[in-house]
This record gives C-alpha cells, structure tokens and sequence, in this order.
C-alpha cells in the first residue's frame, strides 16, 4: 500500500477530495482518522456515502488507523489517502507511530483567536507549535487546498505574518 | 407549504436563484446559502438549523437542494435529514427551480412526494443533441 496523501481537512471526504484529489493521486482508499467520528453513525453514513462509488472508506479512532496503516504498509495494492479533522489528531497519529514525511493542510476554520494565514487556513498557537515540533521530525508541510493550486510552505506564511 | 433552501459551494446557489427568478419571477419561499471555501462548516450547519427551525416555526416544511452528492454542501445537510419535515435532494438544476416555481400542487403532496417529484424531473431534464438530432 502506497499512501498518496496526508492532509488536514475540517470538511473530511468533499468536493475537493473527491472531484480533485482523487483523480490527481488515483487514490483507491480513503482512512479518516478521528476519535468522534467512528461512535456516530449518522456521520459515518454520510462520509461513508459522500466517497465515489470504487473508492473504499476507512473511519476509524486515530490510534486504530495508525494500526491500519502499518498492517497494510507491507501489503500490496491500494493508493490511499489519510484524513485528519485537525492538526491535534495528526500529532496523536505521529505519538502513536505513524511515519509521515510530507503534510497537506486543507481546511482548518477559523475560531476566535485564531491567525488566518490563508483563505481557509486558520491556526491557534496550539496548532502552530504543533506544527512546528512536525517540522522538526522533518515533516514538510505546506498548504494546498486542490492538486491545481501551488503548494505554499506553511512557516513562510506564518513567518509573513510575524510569527 | 414548503420552503426550499438551495444550499451550494461558492455563490451558485445566489446565481442560480437570482436566475430562476428571472425566469419565473420572485419567489419568497426560495433562498440560498453559498458555502465558500472560508466558511467554517459549524457555522454554516448552525446558520441552516436556525433557518429549518423558522420555517417550521411559520408551519412550513423544508426542502434542501444542494449542488453534488458528496460536496461539503450536500454533507452538511444531510445531517439534517428528518422524515416528513427535512428533505435533501443532491445534484439541483435549473429545471428543478423552475418546476418547484410553477409545476408542483405542493399543497396535495407529502415532502417526500415532491422530493422525489423534482429528483425524477431533474434527472430527465438533461439531454445530449445526438439522443434526438442523429437520425
């Protein structure tokens, strides 16, 4: 198993994902990693159905899907792309022994005091730390909301922002 | 009676509406809520509760139409799916509006009814030119 992409996205599986992303990367597998998500069924259902019909979906708690990928790493076959809600579950993921070398952030909404840095990139200090012991663990980050856009380095933007 | 909200990415569902209504004049029970790609999903989910809740507040049922199956649109009202109250039809058009304006005796019909209605009637409204110009 290949994965093609890791990406932060609020909007989970959506227009973006499934008419860009998909396509680009011939993905065949898409894995949610999220620690809410699997204990609601009506939210299952709909992430589960909103998926092209030959793509295969995993929704699974953060810790399940870093099992899930080293289980699958050695196998043969599907193209996948892991999703996460927000950076905190990627951090869990990493703790939790998940090997990743290139990050894509695509939607992380806005809340109160939070630093905009682009159109639908918005990050608490939290975030931004968070991002930054990453970065240490030679993880490259950038923020790419379609396979057509340019990926832009992350600490750039923030750095243009004063931080 | 029935309330329709078109809920869309980007400023379609204001276009689409704004055109309908050209064609078939102003229609109060019919508005737009445009997901745009700043928009914190929440908010929007909060923003369409509050308005479903008006229109059964005023007796009225609601009908969603959104843009595509699958779409951060689409997935956010299907959430608020409720039988006999909240409908959800995925995939609108411009010949859906028009025959919601004009075509449907709503009164005599459940939302399920009409919901289905319009899904059938937006299906068959799409056409090549060689379906019917090859001879």
């Amino acid at each position: 198993m290949t994965t093609v992409l890791y990406r932060v996205d609020d909007r989970l599986i959506h227009g973006q994902i499934i008419a860009s992303w998909v396509p680009y990367t011939r993905a065949t597998r898409i894995v949610v990693a999220d620690n809410q998500i699997p204990g609601n069924l009506l939210q299952s259902k709909i992430l589960r159905m909103s998926a092209p019909p030959k793509i295969r979906v995993e929704i699974l708690s953060v810790r399940q899907a870093v099992t899930f990928m080293a289980q699958q790493r050695s196998g043969p076959g599907l193209l996948t792309i892991m999703l996460f809600v927000g950076i905190e579950a990627v951090v869990q993921a990493v703790e939790a022994g998940l090997y990743l070398t290139e990050l894509n952030l695509g939607n992380i909404h806005s809340a109160a005091g939070k630093l905009q840095i682009a159109d639908s990139i918005s990050l608490s200090r939290n975030e931004i730390i968070s991002l930054r012991d990453l970065q240490k663990q030679d993880v490259k980050i950038t923020i790419q909301p379609v396979p057509t856009a340019p990926a832009r380095d992350v600490f750039n933007l923030l750095q243009s922002k004063g931080w | 009676m029935i309330a329709t909200i078109v809920v869309t990415h980007h400023t379609l569902a204001e276009h689409l509406i704004a055109t309908a209504e050209f064609i078939a004049g102003p229609n109060e029970n019919l508005v737009g809520v445009g997901i745009l790609q700043s928009d914190d999903v929440e908010v929007v989910r909060k923003r369409l509760v509050e308005m479903i809740k008006k229109y059964h507040k005023a007796g009225k049922k609601v009908l969603i139409l959104t843009d595509m199956f699958g779409g951060t649109p689409s997935n956010i009202s299907l959430a608020l799916y409720e039988p006999d109250k909240v409908e959800i039809v995925s995939g609108v058009n411009l010949p859906i509006l028009l025959k919601l304006a004009g075509g449907i005796k709503k009164s005599e019909k459940g939302l399920k009814e009409i919901a289905a209605e319009i899904t059938e009637y937006g299906r068959k409204n799409i056409f090549t030119a060689a379906e019917f110009l090859d001879l």
